[in-house]
């Protein structure tokens, strides 16, 4: 049984490598941000952290978006709401390709 | 024993029955008597098997030990039907008992119930799926398998599936018999459940129509016509039974009536009579003589209370419930008509959330799973008969693609391998989960009273999970929902079903949470923060008196008011507030009989107004036959009476 244990601790450790690899790609600096919100939106709702500990995550979060978007498209942006930043899938891709898809975006 | 969860079995004994069978105190022979407790029955079944359980669920799932228990402690829609199905195979196996006889649930749930061992074989076979990975990594390692106390359990609930639902279609050893009223409803709800069990191929024995009116003892006008409306339902059941087509080989489904006393039988003497009549008296069809007046006619009602004004308040959600039988469903389109009518710039939908609907037979109309118009009802009513079926299908549906992209993300490019993990989650989506129609309604509350989503887009995944069609009424919505519920006890299970869904879907969300750094949370994450929210949304709904209340509906028996004050105190319990009492079919005619009847009654309303205290309580009158359609049912709640 160990044996096995250590076979798949090794298969997420694999998986964990290429989150860890993949941190400067832009595209998956984006997607972890916005599973992050969405991720806070739960523990909320799950009564883990309060209102006011997700706003300020919350605020965190929408600001380095923002950041992200203006190095992108170097323009001056306006603030960005929540709402812009809907949260509906992600498609990040943990295979060796660097360059994977963009994430899907409604 | 019954497998009712809200039992009468005790009323009608005449003793106080628990969840362990006790001696009913015969002169000759032997009689256990049970009511079930589901929550004990369930726990006595789980108690040995816990431990194998959650091996079973750690090898087969990348779920750790402490998800595991955390699930395992969850409370389990449809636990009835799991519960009665668990009795009655340890009762059938029980030396003790030769016989069982078994006083089930109101129709639509004991159809639900009787299809559950065909479910319970799939569970077997999700475990056997959980089971498989297992076995395959330990006999690529040892080059061996030993069969162990997990794959015991799997056969065990193969095996148990498989005789249940074998012993059920089998007529030297099971005998299933309907009871019904002569009432167009009741008939009407007789012959879908003869069909659908005929479907099932589990055989009807007998068909025993009760409470029949006998001759009176002088001439009596209402008594004549109560007869001859019941006569006439007689012959619709009988010829529609006849007209169903038989399997070679199975015996036709035998007819008898038993005749209506002037106070309910309670109590063994009382219960061995309608015994001997069970035995005697045969149907015999007859159409009746003479015609019948046109139109419908309305009981005396006790010369008590106020006429005319009766205030049914319009809520956001009113739901009508009580015991079988007793005339929910025509109390409900009623009301629903009575509000569309007054207030015609309210969207009005009646909803019924009762797996047996009847409110097409009580408007006279076809009706369906989409909301629609019914010809003669206010422009501004829509009409629906949940189909829990096809809504959970299509929730299902919703869920099992973000299940498969979750696994496909794992899948990609790892060297872990997902194939039978992906095969387990697929298996465990096809189950369709005993509490279906509680669900169902739950999730279609949720839906309906979603105004458009204020969330920051994930509305939008919970309109998706709504029925298609759905999609344009949530948007605008719908004012008030008149809902028809299952009879008492699934009622209840229907008020407690957001709290659980609620727990499971938190559950859930924090094992996501969990594993967010190996899987992400996606999709399926944003649909169950949809759902809790919305639910949570749903509770205080529920429990808000200005927006949610409850009408109850009863009889001027014993019995139903017996079921009356454990319904308003469980009512009581989850913060319900109830709009009102309402005694129907009350009121009888001249004869010695009726007037004996009506004396009754009164005593009966009067212990009721007692036992409800400061709760606004109506009577409608008994109609023959039955109101059917918008102008029938007008006239007749014009006939109610305000008592309180």
């Amino acid at each position: 049984m160990f044996i096995i244990d250590s076979l798949l601790i090794g298969g997420l450790r694999f998986v964990l490598d290429k989150v860890a690899a993949a941190a400067d790609s832009e595209l998956n600096d984006d997607t972890a941000l916005r599973e992050q919100l969405l991720a806070a939106q739960m523990r909320v709702e799950l009564g883990e952290i309060t209102q006011q500990e997700f706003e300020l995550l919350e605020a965190d979060i929408l600001r380095r978006l923002r950041e992200l978007r203006e190095q992108r498209q170097g323009s001056h942006e306006s603030a960005l709401s929540s709402s812009d930043y809907e949260i509906t899938g992600i498609e990040a891709s943990f295979e060796g390709d660097e360059h994977a898809l963009p994430a899907r975006r409604r | 024993m019954s497998t009712d969860p809200a039992p009468s079995l005790g009323d009608a004994l005449g003793l106080p029955l628990g969840g362990s069978p006790r001696r009913v105190p015969l002169r000759r022979g032997s009689l256990h008597a049970v009511e079930i407790n589901p929550h004990q029955a369930f726990q006595r079944w789980l108690r040995p098997r816990r431990s194998v359980l959650e091996t079973i669920a750690l090898r087969g799932t990348w779920l750790d030990e402490s998800d595991v228990r955390q699930l395992l402690r969850l409370s389990l829609p449809g636990i009835d039907e799991i519960a009665a199905l668990l009795e009655m195979l340890r009762f059938g196996r029980s030396r003790k008992y030769d016989v069982v006889v078994v006083d089930t649930a109101p129709t639509g749930h004991t159809l639900r119930m009787l299809a559950m061992p065909a479910m319970l074989s799939v569970v077997a076979h999700v475990f056997e799926d959980m089971q498989a990975k297992h076995r395959a990594m330990v006999e690529a390692l040892r080059g061996a398998w030993l069969v162990d106390e997990a794959d015991a359990l799997i056969r065990e609930l193969t095996t148990d599936a498989q005789r249940l639902a074998g012993f059920l279609r089998d007529s030297e050893t099971t005998e299933l018999t309907l009871v019904s009223l002569p009432e167009v409803l009741a008939v009407e709800e007789t012959i879908d459940a003869l069909c659908s069990l005929m479907q099932s191929q589990i055989p009807v024995a007998h068909v025993v129509v009760n409470r029949v009116t006998l001759p009176p003892p002088q001439r009596c006008g209402w008594c004549d016509v109560r007869r001859r409306a019941e006569t006439d339902a007689l012959a619709t059941l009988a010829s529609r039974v006849d007209a169903l087509p038989v399997p070679r080989g199975v015996l036709r489904v035998r007819l008898s009536i038993v005749g209506s006393r002037e106070s309910e039988p309670v109590g063994l003497r009382d219960l061995r009579q309608v015994a001997a009549e069970l035995a005697g008296r045969a149907l015999v069809p007859r159409t009746s003589r003479t015609r019948a007046p046109a139109g419908v006619q309305f009981a005396r009602l006790p010369a008590t209370g106020l006429s005319g004004s009766h205030q049914i308040p319009a809520a956001r959600l009113l739901m009508f419930g009580g015991k079988g039988g007793v005339g929910k469903t025509t109390c409900a389109a009623a009301a629903a008509l009575d509000i569309a009518a007054a207030a015609p710039h309210r969207r009005v939908l009646l909803v019924s959330t009762d797996p047996a609907h009847s409110l097409a037979d009580v408007l006279g109309s076809a009706i369906s799973d989409t909301p629609q118009a019914v010809p003669d009802c206010p422009g501004n009513l829509r009409v629906r008969e949940l189909d829990a079926a096809r809504a959970f299908e299509s929730m299902r549906e919703r869920y099992a693609a973000s299940v498969d992209s979750l696994f496909d993300r794992l899948a990609r490019g790892s060297s872990f391998d997902a194939a039978y993990d992906r095969r387990v989650m697929q298996d465990l989506f096809a189950l369709a989960p005993p509490g279906l129609d509680e669900l169902a309604a739950v999730l279609n509350l949720v839906a309906l009273l979603s105004d458009g989503g204020t969330d920051h887009g994930t509305g939008r995944a919970l309109r998706a999970a709504a029925a298609d069609g759905e999609r344009r009424k949530v948007r605008r919505g719908f004012d008030v929902i008149v809902m028809d519920t299952a009879p008492t006890g699934h009622a209840l299970r229907l008020l407690e079903m957001p709290e659980t869904v609620q727990d499971w879907t938190k559950a859930l969300m924090s094992i996501l949470l969990k594993y967010q750094p190996v899987m992400g949370i996606g999709e399926l994450g944003e649909a169950l923060l949809s759902l809790s929210r919305a639910l949570g949304r749903l509770r205080a709904l529920l429990s808000n008196a200005a927006e949610a209340q409850f009408v109850v509906v009863t009889r001027a028996a014993t019995l139903p008011r017996a079921e009356t004050n454990r319904l308003l105190r469980r009512l009581r319990v989850l913060r319900m507030r109830v709009a009102a009492v309402v005694v129907n079919a009350a009121g009888a005619g001249t004869c010695s009989r009726c007037r004996s009847t009506e004396r009754r009654e009164r005593r009966e309303i009067a212990s009721l107004a007692v036992d409800t205290q400061r709760l606004p309580l109506m009577l409608a009158p008994a109609a023959v036959p039955p109101p059917v359609g918008a102008r029938a049912l007008g006239t007749w709640m014009q006939q109610w009476r305000t008592i309180r």
